[in-house]
């Protein structure tokens, strides 16, 4: 019973880590690649 | 030139371009790394005017979490590169900005602006913005755009 109790509060703890990790969330950007001419109103500079 | 506001109907976001501003396909004239295909960036700027992008995005400032916008930021081999700002704003205040990428012509450096928000930050819940702008008389270009928010960043003093 004790063993048991041990493991089950390690998988306790486990679990508590994992949920506590930092992650990270994209916020989406409109045309982050550029590909879309969603914005184009000059030339690309030319000399 | 001429610079204007453009609104994609299905979106939040919202566009504001700057004159002599706009998106390129370059080739291995101005980036001699470039695929056959071409490269698309932004770009931003001439010798004539200085020039800007504005995006306002979907997604507003939350509290205690960390703000990390990167852009690849790049100079042309043929044409001038006299700088640029990129800042990360909410509520069309300034959080953060940088000016630190000094790419040599034909090549992109990647710029990283970072901003922590606090417990209780004054624009709490305005809309994230970003802004890039040149800097002289000259041309910045840019190939991509991230930004990411990692929330549980709160200040411990």
């Amino acid at each position: 019973m004790r063993q048991f109790l041990l493991v089950l509060a390690v998988a306790g703890v486990s679990v508590a880590t994992l949920f506590a990790q930092k992650t990270d969330t994209a916020i989406p950007i409109l045309n982050p690649g550029f590909e879309e001419d969603v914005m184009a109103c000059g030339r690309p500079g030319l000399r | 030139m001429h610079s204007g506001v453009r609104l994609r109907p299905t979106s939040t976001h919202r566009l504001v371009v700057g004159p002599n501003t706009g998106v390129a396909k370059f080739s291995t004239v101005q980036y001699p790394a470039a695929p056959p295909a071409g490269s698309y960036v932004a770009y931003i700027g001439d010798s004539a005017y200085t020039g800007s992008i504005l995006q306002t995005l979907g997604a507003t400032l939350q509290a205690n979490t960390l703000y990390t916008l990167k852009l690849s930021i790049g100079a042309r081999a043929d044409y001038p590169f006299t700088g640029y700002l990129a800042a990360l704003l909410a509520g069309n205040v300034v959080l953060a900005s940088s000016n630190a990428a000094t790419p040599v012509g034909g090549n992109f450096v990647t710029d990283v602006v970072v901003s922590k928000s606090g417990a209780n930050p004054a624009q709490l819940g305005q809309p994230l913005q970003i802004l890039v702008k040149s800097v002289g008389a000259g041309q910045v270009n840019v190939a991509s755009a991230s930004l990411t928010a990692t929330p549980g960043t709160e200040n411990k003093q």
